[in-house]
């Protein structure tokens, strides 16, 4: 006997013999998938020790609401107005910490640890490259095309200390990720690939963005031990 | 005194035992039967995450440990011993309530709106004084290069009206504002038609169009007055850095929003820079106007001639969302109004 439940109408019901029913919901034709959270009840924090390992499987849960996160965003962007953007690097913080800790996986949270100090200084450093620039475009404009080559130089950098940054930072169950992706592969990702757009008609566009999602989560490593 | 369970998280492994954390006024306690001994720590060597909605709290320990638990109750308790995360718990208090989001809605809103039509405006005022004229020709001589490439022709004008001209501008530049470095170009275009163009180093560019338009040279005294007022008065340096301002506002207030971003973020800033160019123009006409009226002229040669330059302005589609219109009626009701104490004073 299976636990069945509709993807789409919430609608379960118990099945006997699963291969009859082609996996279609009565009640609206939407998908029926087997309910797994039945399992989960009970999730258990002590994993087996490791001479004998045995394999949980264990659904992760998303348990933010629209309502706390409305009034989350509203706090976030009065205090950055009023503080002239400075409070911007621990809004940030707040909003990556609110959908992490409300992700769960076999019952315990994901935390997002970085210190808002830190973003703060990058954030300075962006604001100061951003209004650096647009006064150089208006006031000196001979300069904008050698910062704009500049920019795009170190950008590759940036980005990869960024990923660094933000692996370090994600954590579960107090052992943080790892980010070890190296800075050359930044640098084609983010350099070459882009450059190559308009020899390409665009058509390396979609290529490119499965590339750079290849690049951050194929190097993305949880805790040090193999 | 106060006790309550937490997952112990040693961060070297990813196992977590349940633990007791037992608090008795002076040391926090951590017992379980897999630690031996048990933890003491002093409030002053343990962190305690701030609150955030109904989340999971920690304790962050020293030797790099965590305390995870879902009694939130017990860790504010503990967090209010300790007196600490001051500032995110008040944070937290708004975002608790409902009401207080609403209240921080509105001071948003408010904010924003006042830091938009004075903050700003105030702020590129005292930055636009500040800049060197050295940089002003700089601006310029760019700017004065893409008009010529894109919008001007040689002006196909006589030189015995261009000469006129240039002195009725040289009379108005002394009696005017001797201090800044005036001159007048001429330009033939068919793309701008009838309209003057001010440079923030001092050149201004009137067009063939308008001195074809104007019935007699009273009315252009008026708009070289203007333009000059717009030099003056540093407009064109302003306008930039309240456009660069506004942009950042902008991108502070729907930077969550990336999708909608472009769409978002364009229009509020297409708005707020059309109302700070009126408030400039508002400017330079109340400038112009009392020039003419200290200078013993009227304001209606100007008034006349604001009304053929909006007949004969280029239909761009656009125009209708920011109609030209209704403000060119607004500025000559502010020019009749200056007027009239002059024409009393007679």
């Amino acid at each position: 006997m299976a636990d069945l439940i509709c993807r789409d109408c919430g609608f379960s019901m118990n099945e006997n013999d699963t291969e009859k029913s082609n996996l279609v919901c009565p009640k609206c034709f939407g998908r029926l998938d087997l309910n797994m959270n039945a399992n989960l009840q009970k999730p258990n924090p002590i994993p087996a020790p490791v001479s004998n390992p045995t394999y949980q499987t264990f659904k992760p849960e998303f348990t933010a609401t629209a309502g706390k996160y409305f009034r989350i965003w509203i706090v976030n962007v009065f205090l950055t107005i009023i503080t002239l953007g400075i409070y911007a690097a621990w809004a940030k913080v707040r909003t990556r910490k609110y959908f992490y800790a409300n992700t769960k996986l076999g019952g315990h949270a994901f935390d997002y640890l970085a210190n808002p100090i830190a973003i703060l200084k990058g954030n300075l450093i962006v604001g100061g490259i951003f209004i650096f620039y647009s006064l150089s475009n208006n006031f000196i404009p001979i300069l904008s095309p050698f910062i704009m080559i500049a920019f795009y130089a170190v950008l590759p950098f940036l980005i990869y200390k960024s990923l660094r940054f933000y692996a370090h930072n994600s954590a579960f169950r107090n052992i943080r990720f790892r980010f070890l992706g190296s800075l050359g592969e930044s640098y084609k990702m983010y350099l070459l690939y882009p450059f190559l757009i308009p020899f390409t008609l665009g058509f390396i566009i979609p290529y490119w963005a499965f590339r750079r999602k290849k690049y951050f989560l194929d190097q993305l490593a949880f805790g040090t031990t193999p | 005194m106060i006790q309550f369970r937490a997952s112990y998280l040693d961060g070297l492994s990813s196992s977590a035992s349940e633990v007791t954390l037992l608090f008795d006024g002076a040391f926090l306690h951590i017992q379980s039967v897999g630690l031996n001994p048990a933890l003491k720590f002093s409030l002053d060597e343990i962190e305690i995450t701030p609150p955030l909605g109904k989340t999971n709290r920690s304790i962050i320990l020293p030797n790099g440990a965590r305390c995870e638990t879902d009694d939130i109750g017990s860790v504010a308790w503990l967090e209010d011993q300790k007196g600490s995360n001051m500032l995110l718990r008040t944070v937290h208090f708004l975002e608790k309530k409902w009401s207080l989001t609403l209240v921080c809605l509105i001071g948003l809103i408010l904010f924003t709106w006042t830091f938009m039509i004075y903050g700003i405006p105030f702020l590129a005022k005292k930055a636009a004084y500040s800049i060197p004229p050295v940089y002003m020709e700089k601006i310029s001589r760019k700017t004065a290069e893409l008009l010529d490439d894109r919008f001007f022709k040689p002006s196909e004008l006589d030189e015995k009206d261009k000469n006129r001209l240039s002195d009725i501008f040289s009379k108005i530049h002394n009696e005017n504002a001797p201090g800044i470095d005036y001159r007048i170009e001429f330009r033939k275009s068919p793309m701008l038609g009838a309209n003057a163009l001010a440079l923030p180093s001092g050149l201004i560019f009137m067009t063939d169009e308008l001195v074809e338009i104007a019935q007699k040279d009273d009315e252009l005294i008026g708009i070289m007055a203007h333009e000059m007022a717009h030099v003056d008065l540093r407009h064109g340096v302003r306008s930039i850095i309240q456009n660069t301002g506004v942009f950042l506002v902008v991108s502070i207030l729907v930077g969550d929003i990336s999708s909608i971003t472009n769409i978002a973020a364009a229009l509020p800033t297409l708005l707020a820079e059309s109302g700070y160019s009126r408030q400039f123009e508002k400017e330079a006409d109340e400038s112009a106007a009392l020039y003419l009226i200290h200078n013993g002229y009227s304001t209606k040669p100007l008034q006349d001639i604001l009304i053929r330059i909006t007949k004969d302005q280029p239909k761009f589609p656009g125009e209708s969302i920011l109609s030209t219109h209704p403000q060119t009626q607004e500025r000559i009701d502010f020019l009749k109004k200056l007027d009239k104490p002059s024409i009393i004073d007679k």
